[in-house]
């Protein structure tokens, strides 16, 4: 079965949409634009889709490798694409979890998260480190479940598209049931803010259920406004070093490395993980932040 | 991949951020007063107390005490936002002064200096030895 790229049939809607927020911005005072940071977002977005086509034969090769080990063979129909979109949301949820507490995914990953606005635009500011990862080890188990590869490739592309209108300020919250299930823009505000407790929080690509039954689902509250960005925000516009800013950081500390435990853990272990622990995870965050309001209380 | 494809989409990001400007300028933040920095830090941090706050001269970069710890803080102005970093022996590489103006020299990718004129040398010395306690 041929199928179009959904996400190249979107792009067009992606920049009308993202216009048509700037100038509502403008106009209502809702959500916030800063020149530098949506080219920087836009370009960032661009060069993640000449990227993305540039190695896609690398997850294509790998799936086809995969292909004929399959336990089972699905064909197409509406019950598999549905059974199927719930799966890959499933696999996306740990993979967008990982991403957040493995400093190798992270270092890929970071770029979304490295604006300090939170609008459409900020969809668009998509890693260029791609091929680095190993992102297809998080689909395999789709491949090897019998799932067609058009189909793999084409709900990847709905995932990414559910996940573009959900980066904006200008949607307050949804009604409970809808709140209750799905990824909305309040949910997604609080995974991309830096407030202590925020952080680490709602992972969820189309359905929250994933945080709620795992644990990390936290609701974005009125007097705790979200704080967009990462705990310690570039000072640049410049794509390039958004792109690599984390990958040099994570190089130069394993060259650094004193042996290869060392070297293993800045690899593997969560963001801001250091030998002497002098260096803030999130958890460390978390954890002052907690001890401060617990004496605040006392 | 179709090389007009890339031209168009490189122009469609050009026009949106050419829109972006006109509706919101290109002139950026600065740090209006040092109330501003401690209101900006007080929200961002666990533990703030401003102990001393100073600002450079273009108003885009101040030099802020924590008295809660004793730290050191840099504050940029960043477009539209602050960048903020917490100057520690493996951070900050050199603070060199040259009469009123403070520059420092970070080990950091996307802030690698900073320079503040505080139009007084008196300040700039002052600021130049408590810094010297971070300095490696």
């Amino acid at each position: 079965m041929q199928l179009s790229d959904p996400v190249a049939l979107a792009t067009p809607f992606f920049i009308i949409l993202v216009i048509a927020e700037m100038v509502y911005a403008k106009l209502s005072g809702h959500g916030r634009f800063e020149p530098y940071d949506t080219a920087a977002s836009l370009l960032m977005g661009f060069g993640s889709v000449v990227i993305g086509a540039l190695f896609a034969f690398i997850f294509l090769w790998m799936a086809h490798m995969l292909q004929p080990y399959g336990i089972a063979e699905f064909g197409w129909s509406w019950l598999v694409l549905a059974a199927y979109f719930v799966l890959d949301d499933f696999l996306y949820y740990w993979w967008h979890r990982a991403s957040h507490r493995v400093r190798w995914l992270w270092a890929d990953h970071v770029n979304h998260h490295s604006s300090q606005h939170y609008n459409l635009s900020t969809a668009l500011r998509q890693s260029w480190g791609g091929p680095l990862t190993p992102g297809f080890v998080f689909r395999a188990p789709l491949v090897l479940l019998g799932f067609p590869i058009p189909m793999i490739a084409f709900v990847h592309g709905l995932n990414l598209i559910y996940q573009f209108w959900i980066h904006t300020e200008v949607i307050g919250k949804f009604p409970r049931v809808i709140e209750a299930v799905m990824n909305t823009p309040s949910h997604h505000r609080v995974h991309h803010a830096t407030n202590p407790a925020y952080l680490d929080s709602n992972y969820a690509g189309v359905f929250i259920v994933w945080d709620r039954m795992f644990g990390t689902f936290v609701v974005e509250r009125a007097d705790d406004r979200p704080r967009y960005g990462i705990v310690r925000n570039l000072a640049t516009f410049n794509v390039f070093k958004i792109a690599t800013h984390e990958w040099i950081g994570l190089f130069s500390d394993i060259a650094r490395a004193k042996n290869l435990r060392e070297a293993f853990c800045y690899i593997f272990a969560p963001p801001g993980w250091s030998p002497d622990g002098s260096r803030d995870t999130t958890n460390s965050l978390k954890k002052q932040w907690i001890s401060l309001r617990n004496a605040a209380a006392e | 991949m179709n090389p007009l494809y890339l031209i168009f989409s490189l122009g469609g990001v050009a026009m949106v951020a050419a829109l972006c400007a006109m509706l919101f300028g290109l002139q950026g933040l600065q740090i209006a007063t040092e109330k501003t920095v401690e209101a900006y830090l007080t929200q961002m941090l666990p533990a703030f107390r401003a102990r001393s706050i100073v600002l450079g001269a273009g108003r885009k970069t101040a030099l802020v005490e924590n008295d809660v710890d004793g730290s050191i803080l840099l504050v940029v102005a960043h477009g539209d936002a602050f960048v903020t970093r917490r100057l520690s022996k493996t951070l900050l590489r050199a603070v060199v002064r040259n009469g009123a103006d403070l520059s420092v020299r970070l080990a950091d990718f996307t802030l690698p200096r900073a320079k503040l004129t505080l139009g007084d040398p008196a300040i700039a010395t002052l600021w130049e030895a408590k810094l010297a306690g971070v300095t490696p």
